[in-house]
This record gives C-alpha cells, structure tokens and sequence, in this order.
C-alpha cells in the first residue's frame, strides 16, 4: 500500500484526466451548459470498515431555461471504495437531483488522508477523506469486515442493520435489513471478522412501530450460528418471539463469523426485518 | 446452464467466411432512429473487446420492416458498459438467409453515448411475413444472428398468427428457463406485458439463482434511481443467455407495467413518500432506459418524463394488437391502493386507468381495426376479481378499481366480435370469461382474457394453492388458475383462438423442462372459453 497521501493525490489526478476527458452529457439534446455542481460535505470523515462509511452528497442543478440531461463522474483514491462512480440524469429547468455516493474504506486500510473528486462537464469539486480505525465499542459487530445477507430489499441493505441506530421508529429510512425474497424461507445475515472474536452475546432488535408492528412483521424464528472447523453450529435458537428485542447468550468462544438464519416471522411472514444486530 | 455473460452459441457466426461478410458494407445509409444532432464525439476505434454480450433483440414488426436493437457493453457490469463517452459506428445486415449470403438491407447506425451505446435501426423495404436473419459488426467484433419475422401485408388473409404472452422476470426470483423454450417455438411475436426489470436490489449472486460466477458488483444493491442505474439494471437482465436466446429467435412487441419505474406507482404517485418532482424525474430516467433497451421505434422514444408507449401492430386483416399503457395515465389508486371493499371511488367515472386520451384511442381503434380480431395487449387484469369478504374485496391497482373504464372497453367488445385481451402483472395463471356486467354471470361473455404467469416472478411456484382455489370458489367467471411459473402460447386462427399454458417445475434451478399445463379454445362469434 502507497503510505504517502501526494502520492495517492497525483495518481487520482491521472486517473480524473483520463476519465473525464471528453465527457460529454448523457442527452444531446441541449448540452448540460448550465448545470450547476455542488457536493457535500466539504470533508467526509470515515472509519474503515464495510459499515462505518459515509456519503457524499452530489447534487446537480439544472441553472438553465430548458430540461437537460447531466452526469457527474466521481473518482477515488484506489483504497477507497464507492459503489457507485456515474451518476446520469434528467434535469427539469431550475431543478436540482441529489444523489448520495456511499464511501467506504475496507477493514485494514491505513489511516490516513484519502481524496474524492466529482467533476460534471467543466466542473469539479474535490473532497478530502480522512480515514480513522473505527472508535472502541463493546459492540463487535462495529468491527466486522464483511457483512453480507442472503439477500437485501434496495433500501434496507446489510449495513442498516449494524449502524448503531437501533431505533424501530427508524425502520423505512435504510436504518436496518430486510432480505429480498418475499415468503421464502430460510434466510441469512452474517458477519466476519479479519481475526477470531471471542462471542457470548447477540441482540437482535427487530421491528416495533405502528406501521411495523412486532405481532405483525416482527422476526419469529431465527438460529445463531457460528463458523467452526466441523461446519456451522448452532449456539442459540429462538422460536415463536414476540419481542421487539431478544437477547440470546451462549458460552464464550472463538470464532470468525457468525450468522443469523431466520425460518419465520411473525402474522405476514414475508421478509425477515433486522432494524439493529448487535454482538458482544 | 451456460455461463451468464455469454450469449447463446446456436446462432453465433463467427465460423462464417469473413470475406462474404458485408459486401453491401457502406452502401446505405442507416435509417437509425438516435437524430444526428450535437453529440458525443465518435470514436475512432472499435471497443477492443467484445462489445456486444448483451445480445440483439427486434420487435414490433411491420409488413415492410422491423426495429433492430443491440447496445455495446464490452463491460456490461460498468458505468457506460466500460466504455467512454464517445459514440461508436455500428454496421448492420439483414439477410434472407441464416448464412447471410443474400444480405437484402445493410448499414451503418451509431451507437450513441447519449443514448447508453444502444442501437436501434428502423429497417424497411422487407417483404411481408417473411422470416429475416440480421446481425451488427464493431470493428472486427461480430453480435450473434438474430431472426425475425415480418407483419403480413395490410391486406392479406393470413390463416393464423401464431403468438406467445410473457411478463414479469424477476432477475432475483429465478432463471429465465421459460425462454429458452419459447425461443424453441414457432412463432410469429412475443407480446411482453411488463415487469422485465425490477428496481429492487440485486446481490452478488443473482438472488436465488445463486450464481456464484455473476460476481455482480455493489452498485447492484442500490435502488434505481438515475439513469446510470437503470442502464446497469437492463445490462444485467440482458446478460442472461436464455432472455438473449428469445429476443433473437423472434420480434417483440412490449409494453411496462410498474417495475420499470418503481413498484405500483400510477402516472405522477410514486408508491413511496418521495417528493412528486424527484418522481417525475426518476420515472424520465426509467423510461429512457427502457426506450434505449428495447428494440421501440422513434416515435416510442421519451421526451423527459413522458413516453408515448400505446400504439397499434397489424397482422393483415387477420388481427390488430392495441399495445396499452395502464401505468403512465391512470388516475392514483382509489380508496389508498391494495384490497378494498366497498370502494366507491373506483367507479367513478372521473377515473381512469388509461387516462383520457388513450381510451378513447383504444375505443376507436377497436371498433375502426376491421380486422377479425382485437387483441389488447395490456398489463393489469380486466376481470372482476373478488378477494373474499361480503361485500367482496377488490384489488385497487387493477381494472376492479377502474370499472368505468372497463365498462366502455367490454361495452365496445360487445359490439365488435373477436376481442382478447392478454394480461400479465399477478404471476399467476388465469383464463376467464369477459362480460359487461361481472354481476350477471349468466348474460354471455362479450370477450375473453387470457393471464399469463410470470417467467420467473415469486419464484418456484405450484399448481395451485389454498388462495387461489379460493378464488376459483369466489369467482366462476374464472375457468383456470395456476401458480406456475411459464408463458402461453397462442395461436388464432380467422375464427377461434387456442390458447397453451406453458409451464414450469421449478425456475430456482435452471435446466425445468417444459409442459402444458391447459388450453382452452375461444371461438370469435361466440366468446367463452372452453377446454380444447
């Protein structure tokens, strides 16, 4: 890895030129003249780690008389990761499309300073990125390198389900998971670790509100499981639940990843829902 | 199965001499639809690799000519298919043989970065009901062959049209096994009813396919919101080889029901709390990608939000499809969408579902076609539909929430002999007789609707379950109901129609053999369907 933040600088500058060379609007129709650029926020902090990323704002403004069709291309720092590099819209007259671009540097990324730039037509916008180890917590499921489901509703992906807001009143603002496969059972979530953890504990919150009442959505039967060298074995199981959070504790042992199956929830039994998982 | 990002190789012709390719290269000029205005540069060179994984497609044939489609993409997974912003020169063939050795139209359309690197190409000056064989060239890369099949002339008496119905392919529910075996029928088109993409996640394995070669990137995960996403959407579904297999072996005609743009949105209401205008301009982005994916023809080509989707494609004197759009007009859900009972809005006639100017379109057209068939090819269902519950409950985001609507398009039926109308949307199979009044089951049957199941939708599916025998109990008008997954076939003839429900085993597997699991007959002059 590339210790020297110049460094990294001068490469990302290489590589915007090369891409943003010869840019042109997605639309022909009239060129993307008066297109206003603007990101937020100026500097993004982030921990490293697949979950504790943040995002940049990109919002385009169309400035103009008539509706165009604008792109914004975003270039990194090769040891960040952004999901997403392109963002193509329609822009109606007066009118201002904001996109969020997820970043994310992975468990093992060096501390340090990293760059972001978004450039649309002849504008560009550079974003400094500071990125720190992720801040002490009981919680290990903030530590984990990879966290991944059998499935995920857009909106309701891995991440919301480890992000510390354990709200249910946040369930629908991308604040915990559901998987994507209605009434198909069973399903998944996991989490992995660089190194072995030692595991005790997992709390599960899963929803609670009006519109998502637990009796109704709710998570009903799940396993948890831990990775072992003979395979998956089940460290504690719950059945028929009606809470909105259920604490599960088992003896203590080493392991690297541990997983949730889910087999059934409550009344609609359709989608397993997580709003916060957390591992002690 | 064959590995996702390969065409299938049936028809592939890089064996082929390649001094017989393209003689008539450069001597016309492409009809293509994409305007020459101020644009992207053109490139000087080919993409370097493979531009064209993502297949080629035609559709909505006329008795002179048909809609060519394919889009370079030699990264389909990237921003702009791995490409930059410039546009590529594409030539064209179509051929009257498989060899291409009487190539009767060629050549060169533009791959426009504007429009994501799609090609469409308005073919004319074929022969009516003629089979056409067709493939595109980038520098040295050749597309495989697609064949397609044109309109009879406007005055011919053609004794049958053979057909097939599909809707609803959801990427994550399972393999699109259906259309492997639709592209092994003898057909004339495919009328695809909507649902082809969906805007939810996808993970790195394909959802339930679990297909660990996909190694489908991150990007995947986010919601479709701008254009950049729903092209990437359309390059995954394009980049299964059993879809590639059926857009090249037939033409299509298509229309969208919601998924396209988001779930169970009506024209402006979005289904979900985000402001009307961020709606407006995520659906403008939707349908440009839907326009440049699908082999559409100019005047189907969006400005901004709105796209004139609903058009009409004739088979001599024999049929006329009326292509709806029951998404972009309606009127917003009454009584707050889902089942409802007791719901007077949704007869009010201020309503509608095909908004007012489509309907009246469609009514005009049915009685003016003067064809011995109407065929509606639309979206939602038209038959009454109880969900048990006294009075019944009804479902808000079909024709059950639209009646006065419905009642104009059967009260036309009822005047004009031949009407079918072909449904998709539930993913469920159906067969039902159509009257004017749903309240008076004995009155004859003034047409008859024909529901096709999803191609892979909810996933495996049964023959039937405990809801739907239900229904068959609440509502008699219903003749056959099926939770597999397949298409139908069709075929009409100048005075019955057959129709074959094709189904499925199993779609989380690839590889499900084929079966038909009914048919039923309906003859013109006298609607209703019985068993063949």
């Amino acid at each position: 890895m590339d210790h020297k933040p110049a460094h990294r600088l001068a490469a990302l500058l290489a590589i915007v030129a090369v891409t943003v060379c010869g840019a042109a609007p997605a639309a022909a129709d009239p060129p993307a003249a008066g297109v206003r650029l603007t990101v937020d926020p100026q500097t993004l902090p982030i921990a490293t780690g697949q979950c504790n990323g943040g995002r940049l704002l990109v919002r385009l403004t169309n400035t103009g008389p008539a509706p165009v069709y604008a792109d914004a291309v975003v270039t990194a720092s090769e040891a960040l990761h952004l999901p997403r590099r392109l963002v193509s819209t329609w822009l109606p007259a007066g009118y201002t499309r904001t996109v969020a671009i997820p970043v994310v540097a992975a468990t093992g990324t060096t501390a340090g300073a990293y760059a972001v730039a978004v450039t649309s037509g002849e504008q560009r916008v550079d974003v400094p990125v500071t990125v720190a180890l992720p801040p002490p917590s009981p919680n290990l499921a903030r530590f984990a390198a990879r966290v991944s489901a059998s499935s995920s509703r857009a909106g309701f992906l891995v991440c919301g389900a480890v992000d510390g807001d354990a709200d249910p009143t946040h369930w629908g603002n991308g604040t915990g998971w559901a998987d994507g496969t209605g009434r198909q059972w069973p399903d998944w979530y996991q989490l992995t670790w660089d190194t072995p953890q030692r595991l005790s504990r997992v709390d599960i919150a899963t929803v609670n509100s009006a519109e998502f009442p637990t009796a109704r959505y709710g998570l009903r039967d799940w396993d948890v499981q831990l990775a072992t060298a003979g395979g998956w074995r089940t460290v504690a199981s719950v059945r028929g639940n009606t809470a909105a959070t259920v604490s599960s504790t088992f003896p203590a042992q080493l392991a690297d990843t541990l997983r949730i199956v889910t087999y059934a929830a409550n009344t609609a039994n359709d989608q397993s829902r997580i709003v916060e998982l957390t591992v002690g | 199965m064959l590995p996702p990002h390969r065409p299938a190789p049936d028809l592939r012709v890089a064996a082929l001499p390649r001094r017989a390719l393209f003689a008539l290269g450069g001597a016309a000029l492409a009809t293509a639809l994409a305007p020459v205005a101020a644009s992207a540069a053109v490139a000087a060179a080919a993409p370097r690799t493979d531009p064209f994984l993502l297949g080629v497609a035609s559709g909505d044939p006329l008795p002179d000519g048909v809609v060519l489609w394919t889009r370079l993409a030699p990264r389909p997974f990237e921003p702009m298919g791995g490409l930059p912003f410039v546009s590529y020169p594409v030539q064209w063939q179509v051929a009257e043989d498989l060899a291409f050795s009487r190539v009767v139209r060629s050549g060169t359309a533009t791959a426009r970065a504007e429009y994501g690197h799609s090609v469409h190409v308005d073919v004319r000056g074929l022969k009516p009901g003629r089979d056409y064989f067709y493939r595109f060239r980038a520098g040295a890369h050749l597309s495989r062959v697609g064949r397609t099949r044109t309109a009879p002339a406007a005055s011919a008496s053609p004794h049958a049209l053979r057909f097939a119905v599909a809707s609803c392919q959801s990427y994550t529910d399972g393999f699109f096994t259906a259309y492997r075996h639709l592209a092994a029928e003898d057909l004339d088109v495919v009328f695809f009813l909507g649902d082809y993409m969906y805007e939810g996640a996808v993970n790195s394995v394909g959802g339930v396919r679990m297909d660990t070669s996909l190694q489908l990137p991150d990007v995947f995960e986010l919601a479709t919101d701008t254009l950049d996403l729903y092209r990437l959407r359309y390059a995954l579904y394009h980049s299964d080889p059993d879809l590639q297999a059926a857009h090249a072996a037939v033409p299509w005609v298509l229309t969208w029901d919601d998924h396209e743009v988001q779930d169970n949105y009506a024209a402006g209401v979005p289904r979900f709390d985000i402001p009307a205008d961020d709606f407006l301009v995520q659906r403008a982005n939707a349908y440009r990608a839907y326009w440049e994916n699908l082999p559409l023809r100019s005047p189907q080509r969006p400005t901004g939000a709105d796209m004139r989707l609903h058009r009409r494609i004739r088979f001599g004197d024999l049929a006329e499809a009326h292509v709806l759009d029951t998404r972009q007009y309606r009127s917003d859900q009454a009584c707050g969408d889902g089942l409802r009972a007791d719901c007077a809005d949704r007869a009010d006639p201020r309503r509608s579902l095909l908004g007012t100017a489509q309907r009246g379109w469609l009514l005009d057209g049915m009685a003016r076609s003067g064809t011995r068939w109407n065929i509606l090819a639309q979206q939602v269902m038209m038959t009454e539909v109880r969900y048990g519950g006294q009075p019944p409950r009804l479902d808000m985001d079909k024709w059950d929430g639209y009646t006065a609507d419905r009642r104009k398009v059967l009260q036309t039926a009822g005047r004009v002999p031949g009407t079918v109308v072909l449904t998709g949307d539930v993913h469920f199979n159906y067969a039902a007789d159509l009257r004017v009044d749903f309240a008076a089951p004995a009155s004859a049957p003034v047409a008859v609707e024909l529901v096709g199941t999803s191609v892979s939708s909810a996933g495996d599916g049964t023959d039937s379950t405990p809801g739907l025998e239900q229904q068959r109990r609440d509502n008699p008008h219903l003749r056959f109901a099926n939770a597999q997954r397949g298409y139908i076939r069709c075929e009409l003839t100048r005075s019955t129609l057959r129709a074959d429900y094709r189904v499925l085993p199993y779609v989380t597997r690839p590889g499900a053999p084929i079966a038909t699991r009914a048919s039923f007959v309906s003859h013109r002059d006298r609607p209703g369907l019985g068993p063949a």
